[in-house]
């Protein structure tokens, strides 16, 4: 007889934690809805979650651990999968030492408190992950800047609001949050090269020139000084290195600004009176134009456009970031700390990386390190999610794989890196575990998983398990099973998991006191204890290339000069589609099939001068390669710039990508400002 | 009864393209045809973006009456609704429709959107509330 059945859970696709509803029919699920409304949890099932069904019964998914056996996989037991890696790499620290491991993790971060605890008892330096080419570089200039990874927008308080980069459609209800603001009467501007549902709306578009953010920032500096429009008594008070700072902004005159952006003068005088007006927040893309070689000074320019017009710390405007009132350890804040740091594979190339976030190394270089056994030879290579697609030239990674002596690669779907490994360990999908998640209001849920993971597992449960195998111990390696862990990720709540497990509504955390909120006098933890417009860490590797303790702005077009004569086009890499998060959706046929052809979109002006049309195939060449596109209109985006997504699962443009084209102060990738050329294919 | 689409608050996210093509099909069904259609279009600025469409519904339903076979039918609560059992795929819906909404799959059949039983998963799914059921 069959059974049919709704449950609420998780989603979790993409990492997040939206709440969906699902019709299921004999333990599987037939449909997915959005909830009309959940108390405590986000319920914004997007078009990924759309397809979360077809995400979960995939072909591709990975259901039993395999161990690479000549060519070919054979399946094995859990046993024998961990009882075997443990030997490995017991024994190669002994012959090796730890650091001739490499932890790598992926996408998602919930699991990397434990991964960190992991690698860190180990003893090797080279816990590293996705961060390296995602987060950390945004990290790193909030960090050299205000003293604090990262700062929260506050879209309520706020008078103006700036979107510097960042497309919320198809986001978790950032494109409501943005309409409600400018509901409220606040003003909204926009920074992006390209025009999105956001830019619609706003007061005011900038349409920046890929990689030129820091001479805009740097220019909105120069007219609000020369105004008078600077907060005086906020800069007196918080900050250091004002006057070089002053000195160097009056060299970004509008007419030089205007010529490197794009962005007409008139634009530029009126962003820099809105920002000077009132109470200003304003929200970063997590990547986006990190992605480039000036992608952390750029940041810090404009950053530092806040702390000028005192714009930072207080209501309305940027404030330190704010601790959930129940904290759980499924966000990677205070990993374990990483042994020798400055002996990790990077040794150091990027000082000020290991400086500001010490807790996980760069891994750009990884493929290099390697292939050519330098600065050390890596014997082994764990990892828990990896995907290829994240380095430039990551073809160079699956050479590496092939490389290495002995490789683990737990993942959700048989991709190229699994491919090449000894042992490939099959991963739950949110949807395939149970979740303790802390919703909004002070509230703790248990949410159970929605379908039978088979013999799939958590990671962190495969990570206890080579934890317990090797005999490492830490806190969390020291929790029998994952709903140990679990529990002791509540620790701080005063609530056990049994208890949890018994309210399926969840449970309200009266009693938890909410870390006290950080202000001006407690929060900005640079060295010099104020806004640094000079930074005082970067000074001290001033020797260094690209090292400028200023915020200088230096254009990736000098850089890349020479390339641009053949290359004339801007390639910017990396823009998302709401359909695809990243590369693990492109399996989906209901989402890969969307658009028919993968593709390269450029404007209508330079597709009429290229004898192209919508449709059309079109060669993509870079100093690197070349790969062939259908030709996607897009009069959005201005002449001479062509926006490519960047792993669709049949093209990887960052193949593309010079390996060496690097922000040298956080080794981030120039994804979003390298050089192409485009010809009609066949000719 | 009929879904509209508010083209100003949508974003072009697809999620009702998705969310039509899930309620209606296995996982494994490759050919999925949505109810909702979707093209790509230019705004005066210049902004692209993908809009979508669906069925009408109409009140005087044309392809009602073209359909040689009668697989097209209206419900007692107004959707206009097809029989893929019924349907030959012959194809005269499509000429009669004055929207250009029917669509075939590889079987030959019609397929449009039929309401999802007056709780469309479209409209439920919309991220910014620019479907509505009028």
């Amino acid at each position: 007889m069959s059974d049919t059945a709704y449950k609420i859970g998780m989603c979790g696709l993409c990492g997040g934690q939206c709440a969906i509803g699902a019709n299921l029919q004999d333990g599987r699920i037939t449909s997915v809805e959005r909830l009309k409304d959940h108390p405590y949890l986000p319920s914004d099932i997007c078009v990924r979650g759309a397809a979360l069904k077809q995400f979960l019964y995939h072909p591709d998914r990975i259901q039993h651990p395999m161990k690479r056996v000549g060519d070919s996989f054979v399946q094995v037991s859990w046993e024998e999968a961990v009882s075997d890696i443990a030997a490995r790499l017991l024994k190669t620290r002994e012959e090796s030492g730890a650091k001739s491991t490499v932890f790598y993790a992926g996408h998602p971060k919930w699991f990397r408190k434990v991964y960190a605890e992991l690698s860190s008892v180990y003893g090797s330096p080279n816990f590293v992950s996705e961060s390296s080419t995602c987060r950390s570089a945004t990290a790193m200039a909030n960090q050299l800047v205000c003293g604090s990874q990262f700062l929260t927008p506050d879209t309520e308080g706020c008078d103006v609001h700036v979107v510097w980069s960042s497309n919320p459609a198809g986001q978790d209800g950032k494109m409501r949050q943005m309409n409600a603001l400018k509901a409220a009467g606040k003003k909204l501007i926009v920074v992006d090269p390209h025009k999105t549902a956001l830019t619609e709306i706003a007061d005011l578009h900038l349409q920046v020139n890929p990689g030129t953010d820091g001479a805009l920032a740097l220019g909105i500096a120069n007219v609000i000084i020369s105004g008078g429009w600077e907060d005086r008594e906020f800069i007196e008070k918080y900050t250091y290195g004002y006057e070089e700072y002053r000195e160097y902004v009056k060299g970004f005159t509008p007419e030089k600004v205007s010529q490197i952006t794009g962005i007409p003068i008139r634009q530029i005088n009126e962003a820099a009176a809105m920002i000077a007006s009132g109470k200003v927040s304003i929200r970063c893309a997590n990547c986006a134009f990190l992605q480039g070689i000036n992608g952390v000074q750029n940041l810090r320019a404009v950053l530092l456009l806040m702390v000028l017009t005192g714009n930072i710390g207080i209501k309305g405007t940027n404030k330190f970031m704010k601790m959930p009132p129940v904290k759980l350890d499924t966000f990677h804040h205070d990993l374990a700390e990483r042994p020798d740091i400055w002996d990790d594979i990077s040794r150091g190339e990027f000082p000020v990386w290991n400086e500001t976030i010490n807790n996980e190394g760069q891994c750009i270089r990884l493929a290099d390190v390697i292939l050519n056994e330098k600065p050390y030879k890596v014997r082994n290579l764990i990892a828990f999610g990896m995907n290829v697609g994240m380095w430039p030239q990551g073809d160079r990674i699956v050479e590496a794989l092939k490389k290495v002596e002995f490789s683990v690669v737990t993942e959700l779907f048989w991709n190229e890196a699994c491919k090449e490994a000894d042992y490939v360990l099959p991963a739950c999908a949110a949807a395939e575990r149970d979740t303790v998640a802390a919703g909004k209001k002070n509230h703790l849920m248990f949410v159970e998983r929605l379908i039978d993971p088979g013999d799939k597992l958590p990671d962190v449960e495969i990570m206890l398990m080579l934890a317990h195998a090797m005999d490492l111990h830490g806190p969390f390696l020291d929790q029998p099973d994952y709903d140990a862990y679990m529990n002791y990720t509540m620790r701080n709540t005063g609530v056990t998991l049994a208890e949890l497990k018994a309210v399926p509504e969840g449970i309200d955390i009266r009693n938890s006191t909410p870390p006290k909120p950080l202000d001006l006098e407690s929060g900005i933890h640079t060295p010099t204890g104020k806004f640094e417009f000079v930074s005082t860490i970067i000074e001290k590797y001033s020797d260094r290339p690209g090292h400028d303790p200023l915020p200088v702005f230096n254009d990736w077009h000098d850089r890349l000069a020479e390339e641009m004569k053949e290359f004339p086009f801007t390639l910017v890499t990396g823009s998302r589609k709401p359909w695809f998060f990243h590369s693990r959706t492109f399996r989906l046929p209901w989402l890969s099939g969307l658009e028919k052809h993968t593709s390269l979109s450029i404007c209508s002006n330079d597709a009429e001068r290229l004898g192209l049309k919508a449709g059309d195939k079109a060669i993509l060449s870079t100093p690197i390669g070349i790969l062939e596109y259908s030709v996607m209109i897009d009069d959005g985006l201005k002449s001479g710039i062509v926006y490519v997504y960047h792993d669709d699962g049949e093209q990887n443009v960052n193949l593309l990508i010079d390996k060496d084209y690097l922000d040298p102060i956080s080794g981030f990738p120039g994804y979003r400002c390298y050089v192409c050329s485009i010809e009609k294919a066949g000719r | 009864m009929r879904i509209v689409s508010d083209n100003k608050k949508c974003v072009g996210c697809l999620a009702c393209v998705v969310a039509c093509i899930d309620h209606h099909y296995p996982e494994t069904e490759k050919d999925a045809v949505s109810g909702r259609l979707y093209k790509l279009t230019t705004g005066p600025s210049g902004f692209t973006k993908y809009v979508t469409e669906s069925c009408r519904h109409c009140e005087n339903a044309p392809c009602i009456d073209a359909c040689p076979v009668s697989a097209i039918s209206r419900t007692d609560s107004g959707w206009v609704i097809v029989d893929q059992d019924v349907c030959i795929g012959c194809q005269a819906c499509a000429s009669a429709c004055p929207f250009d909404i029917p669509r075939f799959r590889s079987d030959g059949k019609m397929f449009k959107c039929d309401g999802c039983e007056g709780d469309p998963s479209c409209v439920k799914i919309c991220p910014n509330g620019a479907l509505k059921l009028l």
